[in-house]
C-alpha cells in the first residue's frame, strides 16, 4: 500500500446496525485517488439503478482528501457524496472545515452509510470502536447546537469532529446541506435530505490515528514553497476602491486574463464578499432572479453590503485545517445569538442582490439561520426569488403567502418566507424543495422563472459574463455549480505550466471573443474538468488551485505524499475517468445528459436589454456538442465512448 | 509517557504560525485547542497548549508544522511568551 491513504473504508448499514471495514485495492487509489473519485467509484458501482434517493438503497459517503492529513496545505476538503435527491443523479458537495482529517484519523478513507435506521441516530468513533448511538434528544435541534451538545458530551479525550444536519435535513427539504465545524456547509445536491432520510443526524469521529506521508521532507519543502506566495500580501484597494474597479473594468472593450494571485490578495483580505460589489458592477454577479443587471443594484443600494462593512463585523479569521490563507471569518452582531461564520459572496449576492436586498442585518441573520436549519444558502436565495418574482408577475398571491408582499428588496418578507421554508408552513413548504419543484406545483408556466440547472438552482456567476459557467452548469454530471471551471478559473489554475498541450491564454483579449466557440476553449473547459476531478480527489481546495498548479503544487504533492511517479498528464487521466464515470452514473439512474439546460434567461436568451451584460448570448448547443466530443463521448447523446467506460470498469 | 522531569511542551512562535491548526489536528491527546489571538497577521484562531496536563511530549505537533513555528522547551511557555 502506498502512503497518505488508509486503504480502508468503513460501511454502516442503518437498516440493521452492522458496520463492518473493507480493504479497497491499490488499484482503485491509482485509478480514482480518494475523494470524490474512491466516493463515486463505491456509489457507482453500488447504489441499484433507480433507487429512490431517499430509500434504503442509497448509499450516502463521507469521504477525506488523498493530500489530507499529508503535510499539505489547502488539503483539508471532504465530500459528501450520495445520489441526489435535487437532481436524481450524482450528488456531491464538498467542504473545508475540520472533518477531512478526523475521517482518516479514524482509520479510514470514507464512510458510507445505507438503509435507513429505524430511530435518529449518530455514528460515533474513537479509538478502535465505531458505534451508532441514539440521536432521539438531538433530533429537532439546529446544527449548530447539535455540534456544541456533541462535542461536549464527547469531551473526555481528543475533541471529536462532528458533521450534522439541522431541521431542514430532518424535513427532508431537498436543498438541505450538511454543516461541519459549526456552520461550514457541504450545501449542494440535496445530500442534507439523504441524511434526515436515513434519520442519520450525526457523525462524531474521534480517532488519533498516524496518516503516512512517503516523503515528509519533500511534502515540507513543496509546502513551504507555496506558502511563501500565500503569505505575499502587499497594499490593497479599499472595498470601495475594488468596486471602482469593477466598474472601470465593465467600461473597457478588452479584458486582461486574470492572475489568481490578485484573487488571493482579494480572499487574504476580505474572503469571497470581496467580490460582492465588484462582481456586480463587472457583470459577474446575477441580480434580481437574473431579469436585472447591474444598473438595477448600483452603489447607492450596494455600499451597504461592501466587503468593508462585512469585514468590520469580523473578529477573527477563520482557518480550514492546512489552510495558510484563512479566506473564512467569524463574526458577531445585534441581531445573533452568538458567534456566526462570516456571509461567503454567494450567500450574500444569492439573498441579496438577487432579491435586490440590501439590507446587511438581514444578510447576517438570513447566513445564520440557514446555516444552523442547514439549508444550502445559495438555493434558498434562488428559490427566494423566484417566489418573488412569482408575486410580482402574480403567479402567486397574497392568498398563497399567507398575507406576505414579496416585494423586491424587501428584507422583512424575506426574512419571514426563509422562516416559512426553514419550518416548511404554508407556501414554504412547497418552496423548501428548490425551484424546480416548486416550479413543477406551482404551474402556470412559473418555470420560466426557475433559475435551475437539471433540478440545481444556479450559483452567483453569470454566464452571459463568463461563458464558460454556462457550459460548466450544462456540462458537468452535478450541474449547476461555480466550482469546477469557467473561462476565468482556466486562466488562474495554470495548468499550461504543468500539463503539455494545454494552452496559455492571452494576456489581454476583446471582450467579444469569450463569446466565439472555438476548439481552445473547449479544450480548456474540459482540463478544468478533469482537473476539479483531481483536485477533488485530493482534498484540494480550489481558492488554493486559483494561485495556479505552479505555486499550488498539487501534482508534486500527490507523488512525495503517495511515492508514485506520475506526470500531471496521468493525473489529469484519472481527471478524465472521474468525469466519465460519473456520467454514466447519471445515464445508469435515467438522467438524459441531452436535455439538461440551465434556464434560458441565464444564458441570454433572450439577450439582456441593458446593464453589464446586454445583448450576450451563448451558443449553448454548439458549446456542449464540442465539449462531449472533446470529452470523448456521443456528441448528440453525452454517452462516454466505449473505450472511457472499460477504463473506469475494469478495476 | 514522560515523567515531569524530562517532560518538554510545544511552544509556539505566533510570528511564524500561520494558523493552519494541523498541530492541533495532529496532537493525539488533546493538549492542543484553538484560541482567538492578535497574531502577527491580526486576530485568528490560533493553537494554544490549553490543556498542558495531556501533553505527552510526543513532539508530533513540532513535526508536523509546516512552518518551524514550533519548539519543544522544558517548561509550558506562557501565552505572551508565545506572542514574542
Ligand atoms: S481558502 Fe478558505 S475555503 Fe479554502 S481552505 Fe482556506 S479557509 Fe477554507
Ligand atoms: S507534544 Fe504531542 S501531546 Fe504534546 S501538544 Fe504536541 S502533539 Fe500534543
Ligand atoms: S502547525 Fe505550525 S503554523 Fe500551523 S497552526 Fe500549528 S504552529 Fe501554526
Amino acid at each position: 500500500m502506498a502512503d497518505a491513504y488508509m486503504g480502508k473504508i468503513l460501511k454502516v448499514d442503518l437498516g440493521s446496525g452492522v458496520i463492518e471495514e473493507e480493504s479497497i485495492p491499490d488499484s482503485v487509489y491509482e485509478k480514482f485517488l480518494s475523494g470524490s473519485g474512491l466516493g463515486g467509484f463505491i456509489l457507482y458501482n453500488r447504489i441499484p439503478a433507480g433507487a429512490d434517493p431517499l430509500g434504503p438503497d442509497n448509499i450516502m459517503g463521507f469521504v477525506s482528501g488523498l493530500l489530507t492529513g499529508t503535510g499539505s496545505l489547502f488539503t483539508g476538503r471532504w465530500m459528501a457524496m450520495a445520489k441526489s435527491p435535487l437532481t436524481g443523479g450524482y450528488g456531491e458537495s464538498n467542504c473545508g472545515g475540520n472533518l477531512s482529517p478526523a475521517i482518516k484519523r479514524c482509520g479510514y478513507d470514507g464512510i458510507f452509510f445505507s438503509g435507513i435506521s429505524e430511530k435518529p441516530v449518530y455514528l460515533y468513533i474513537s479509538g478502535a470502536k465505531a458505534e451508532l448511538k441514539d440521536a432521539s434528544d438531538l433530533w429537532g435541534k439546529d446544527a449548530i447546537e447539535t455540534e456544541n451538545i456533541l462535542l461536549e458530551r464527547h469531551s473526555s479525550g481528543r475533541k471529536p469532529r462532528v458533521a450534522c444536519i439541522g431541521q431542514a435535513g430532518e424535513r427532508l427539504s431537498l436543498i438541505a446541506g450538511i454543516s461541519n465545524d459549526l456552520g461550514r456547509m457541504a450545501a449542494r445536491s440535496g445530500l442534507g435530505a439523504v441524511m434526515g432520510a436515513k434519520r442519520l443526524k450525526a457523525i462524531v469521529l474521534g480517532g488519533s490515528k498516524k496518516i503516512a506521508s512517503h516523503d515528509k521532507d519533500a511534502m515540507k519543502a513543496l509546502s513551504a514553497g507555496c506558502n511563501k506566495w500565500v503569505q505575499f500580501q502587499p497594499w490593497f484597494l479599499s472595498g470601495n476602491g475594488l468596486r471602482f474597479l469593477g466598474m472601470i473594468l465593465r467600461y473597457l472593450p478588452f479584458q486582461t486574463a486574470m492572475d489568481g494571485m490578485l484573487f488571493k490578495i482579494m480572499l487574504t483580505k476580505w474572503g469571497t464578499v470581496s467580490l460582492n460589489q465588484y462582481s456586480i458592477e463587472i457583470g459577474d454577479s446575477p441580480v434580481k432572479n437574473w431579469a436585472g443587471s447591474n444598473l438595477d443594484f448600483p452603489k447607492a443600494l450596494s455600499d451597504s453590503i461592501g466587503p468593508d462593512r462585512i469585514k468590520a463585523r469580523e473578529t477573527a479569521k477563520y482557518h480550514c485545517y492546512s489552510c495558510p490563507l484563512g479566506c473564512g471569518g467569524i463574526c458577531s452582531g445585534p441581531s445573533l445569538a452568538g458567534e456566526t461564520h462570516k456571509p461567503e459572496y454567494e450567500t450574500v449576492t444569492a439573498l441579496g442582490a438577487l432579491l435586490l436586498n440590501n439590507d446587511l442585518e438581514s444578510l447576517f441573520l438570513l447566513n445564520d439561520k440557514l446555516n444552523r436549519a442547514g439549508m444550502d444558502t445559495i438555493s434558498a436565495g434562488v428559490t427566494a426569488a423566484f417566489a418573488f418574482e412569482c408575486f410580482e408577475k402574480g403567479i402567486l398571491t397574497e392568498k398563497e403567502t399567507d398575507g406576505l408582499k414579496l416585494k423586491w428588496g424587501d428584507s422583512r418578507a424575506l426574512v419571514s418566507l426563509i422562516d416559512k421554508m426553514i419550518a416548511r408552513e404554508g407556501i414554504g413548504d412547497i418552496l423548501a424543495d428548490g425551484v424546480k419543484r416548486a416550479a413543477e406545483k406551482i404551474g402556470k408556466n412559473a418555470d420560466c422563472y426557475a433559475m435551475h440547472s437539471g433540478g440545481q438552482e444556479l450559483s452567483m456567476h453569470d454566464a452571459r459574463f463568463d461563458p464558460g459557467f454556462g457550459l460548466h452548469y450544462t456540462t458537468e454530471p452535478t450541474p449547476g455549480r461555480h466550482t469546477i471551471g469557467s473561462q476565468m478559473y482556466y486562466e488562474m489554475y495554470r495548468l499550461w505550466k504543468r500539463v503539455p498541450g494545454l494552452s496559455r491564454p492571452w494576456l489581454v483579449y476583446s471582450k467579444k471573443s469569450k463569446y466565439r466557440v472555438n476548439r481552445k476553449k473547449i479544450l480548456w473547459a474540459v482540463a478544468c474538468s478533469r482537473f476539479i476531478n483531481v483536485l477533488n480527489g485530493a482534498g484540494g481546495c480550489a481558492f488554493g488551485a486559483f494561485i495556479g498548479v505552479d505555486r499550488f503544487p498539487v501534482f508534486e504533492w500527490l507523488n512525495a505524499a503517495t511515492g508514485w511517479n506520475r506526470t500531471p498528464l496521468d493525473y489529469m487521466a484519472v481527471g478524465k475517468r472521474i468525469q466519465a464515470m460519473k456520467q454514466a452514473f447519471n445515464l445508469k439512474h435515467g438522467l438524459d445528459p441531452a436535455s439538461i439546460r440551465p434556464n434560458p434567461r441565464a444564458v441570454g436568451s433572450p439577450p439582456a436589454e441593458k446593464g453589464a451584460n446586454k445583448g450576450r448570448d451563448l451558443d449553448l448547443d454548439k458549446m456542449v456538442a464540442d465539449y462531449w466530443s472533446e470529452s470523448g463521448w456521443n456528441t448528440k447523446t453525452g454517452v462516454p465512448g466505449a473505450d472511457t467506460a472499460a477504463d473506469f470498469t475494469n478495476v | 509517557m514522560a515523567n515531569k522531569k524530562s517532560h518538554s511542551y510545544p511552544s509556539i512562535t505566533l510570528a511564524d504560525c500561520i494558523a493552519c491548526l494541523m498541530c492541533v489536528d495532529v496532537c493525539p491527546t488533546g493538549a492542543l485547542d484553538i484560541v482567538t489571538r492578535n497574531g502577527a497577521r491580526g486576530f485568528r484562531r490560533y493553537p494554544c497548549l490549553s490543556f498542558a496536563d495531556k501533553c505527552v511530549s510526543c513532539a508530533a505537533c513540532k513535526f508536523e508544522c509546516p512552518t518551524g513555528a514550533i519548539f519543544m522547551k522544558q517548561e509550558v511557555a506562557e501565552a505572551a511568551e508565545e506572542e514574542m
